[in-house]
């Protein structure tokens, strides 16, 4: 039996006021334990995504809902927002938006206190955020002093530390220099794979990230416009354009060499991949 | 298109309060007229080095001249008419009601007359695409929408230098494209343009030169072709190659030897050497 712990069916959403509908007739299914990677123009409805499944929307930002968001079998309306920050944790795109404590101890303690857990149990929860994101030796630096890969690490940390079983990641490596967004690609691939987690991450930077999703959602005008496999999707290309959208560079010069007539029996997404399809030619 | 230095660092080094050094014995001559990428890890140095450019922070050690002018001699409202600035995170730079209003702050400043005002104001709006929105509330725009504010706000004061710090960060595929067609219009106008980015391919694609900061020191300057052919440099600062070079790098070991850095050229480079 399949074991789905985010399901959201026939989702609209109007801001409070607006003619014009945020989110119309999303469906949508994840699987525990799933990775799946949005994508999306400005304005395409995916900050207005997040907060239904997180329950901002309907709790507190006014507008109109038709349709429902289940988390873990529970529709959001019938549960609280503090309930359900303990099941879907949320990461803001730029750390510094999220992080004001003196030390990383206290931006790790600040969810898990604010759940009102015993002393004890806060104690295991720093802990255990800390060892799983790997950083420890971080603890009593002062978060606006380090570098942005460790900042961002920190805000996922924080997140961690309420134990969700679902995390939402917005653009996580927006800030970051190549090697640390690498990291922290991994770190959340590392969430998903040893740790079971359901994740939901929105990223531009698509040469990075998209071959490690199990699924790839497009969303356009507040429709989920394609959804699938990674190399099912990254393959349309030219849908993707018409979206103001792009592929992973392999793909987007496998797009380019098919319109020479040339095919390719796995369409590439990673450079590897791309060396190998395009070498097989020369 | 390169005359004269409009920008001249000699022997700068800084220490922001507290000892930390951030830049340390930096020479460099930017000439008119050319686009500059300044590529580097976080921590690097590179924000702290183009602060020195507008007198937004002055040097420990050593001078920076803008135009001739010294920096540590200049005022900043003098230094601000020759170099603009946009932020990386435009919140730091937005504070006015509307879209409209924050995008003339600048030029009313300056004291220029409402009718140039108006004109310049409008026009660094629809560069943006922003001037449907000049009512809006700059709050009310999105994160993508309030980066293009930033820039048209400096846009309006048309100095001879910009300064971009990561201009493309969190900017959707269309609105990087539209953000770096403006900059390339500015740099075929003459303007001098220099961008901040961690992004290889934006550095490779419109860049005529590269200055790699690692540690406070340029460790490399060159064109994109030069530094991005030196594996060793781009290894020990954790850079990328560019997407499209790493893929022909790959490709070296099936007879390919083409050094494409765009991925524009990399499909010419292929089409030519499949057929050939």
């Amino acid at each position: 039996m399949k074991d789905s712990n985010v399901v959201v069916e026939e989702l609209t959403f109007f801001y409070s006021g607006a003619k014009e509908p945020a989110l119309s007739d999303i469906n949508l299914t994840f699987q525990r334990g799933e990775i799946a990677l949005l994508i999306g123009a400005t304005g395409a409805g995916k900050s207005t995504l997040y907060m239904c499944l997180n329950g901002l929307i309907p709790h507190l930002v006014p507008g109109r809902v038709g349709g429902r968001v289940l988390i873990e079998g529970t529709a959001t309306s019938d549960q609280s927002i503090s309930a359900l920050a303990q099941k879907v944790g949320f990461v803001f795109q730029s750390p510094d938006v999220q992080l004001f404590s003196h030390t990383v101890r206290e931006e790790l303690a600040f969810g898990p206190e604010n759940l009102g857990l015993a002393k004890s149990e806060i104690l295991r929860r720093i802990q255990l955020a800390a060892t799983t994101i790997g950083i420890t030796e971080l603890l009593e630096r002062e978060p606006a002093y380090l570098s942005g890969g460790q900042q961002q690490s920190v805000a996922i940390g924080a997140i961690w530390a309420m134990l969700p079983e679902i995390l939402i990641l917005d653009e996580p490596t927006s800030n970051l220099d190549p090697q640390s967004s690498r990291r922290v690609l991994e770190l959340i691939r590392a969430l998903n794979t040893e740790h079971g987690k359901t994740i939901l991450i929105a990223e531009h930077k698509i040469d990075a990230a998209a071959h490690f999703a199990d699924s790839v959602l497009v969303m356009h005008e507040g429709r989920i416009e394609m959804q699938g496999e990674p190399r099912q999707v990254f393959s349309q290309a030219e849908e993707l354009h018409r979206m103001g959208l792009v592929a992973p560079t392999a793909a987007e010069v496998a797009f380019q060499l098919s319109k020479y007539g040339y095919t390719f029996d796995s369409w590439p997404l990673t450079a590897e991949e791309g060396i190998q399809a395009f070498g097989e030619l020369l | 298109m390169t005359s004269a230095a409009i920008i001249e660092t000699r022997n700068l080094s800084y220490s922001y309060p507290g000892g930390i050094s951030a830049l340390s014995g930096v020479n460099l001559d930017i000439g008119q007229g050319e686009f500059v990428a300044i590529i580097g890890s976080n921590g690097s140095g590179k924000t702290t080095l183009v602060k020195q450019f507008n007198g937004l922070l002055k040097p420990s050690k050593g001078r920076v001249t803008v135009d001739g002018m010294d920096t540590r001699s200049t005022r900043v409202s003098e230094l601000s008419r020759i170099v603009g600035f946009v932020f990386q995170n435009p919140d730091h730079q937005i504070f006015a009601y509307s879209v409209w209003e924050e995008a003339a702050f600048g030029l009313k400043l300056q004291k220029l007359d409402a009718e140039s005002v108006e004109r310049q104001t409008s026009e660094a709006l629809q560069a943006v695409s922003l001037n449907d929105l000049r009512d809006r509330h700059p709050r009310a725009l999105s994160r993508g929408q309030r980066q293009r504010l930033a820039t048209a706000s400096i846009l309006a004061l048309r100095t001879p230098v910009l300064v971009l710090d990561e201009p493309t960060t969190g900017q959707d595929f269309l609105s990087r494209r539209q953000i770096m067609e403006l900059a390339v219009d500015l740099h075929a106008e003459g303007r001098t343009v220099l961008m901040v980015t961690h992004d290889m391919a934006l550095a490779a694609e419109y860049a005529t030169r590269v200055i790699v900061m690692q540690d406070g020191a340029a460790v490399c300057d060159a064109s994109p072709k030069e530094v991005f052919g030196r594996e060793e440099i781009l290894k020990a600062t954790g850079l990328d190659l560019p997407p499209a070079a790493k893929i022909a790098r790959g490709l070296r070991e099936y007879g390919f030897s083409d050094t494409p850095l765009t991925q524009a050229e990399l499909v010419e480079n292929l089409i030519t050497a499949i057929r050939g």
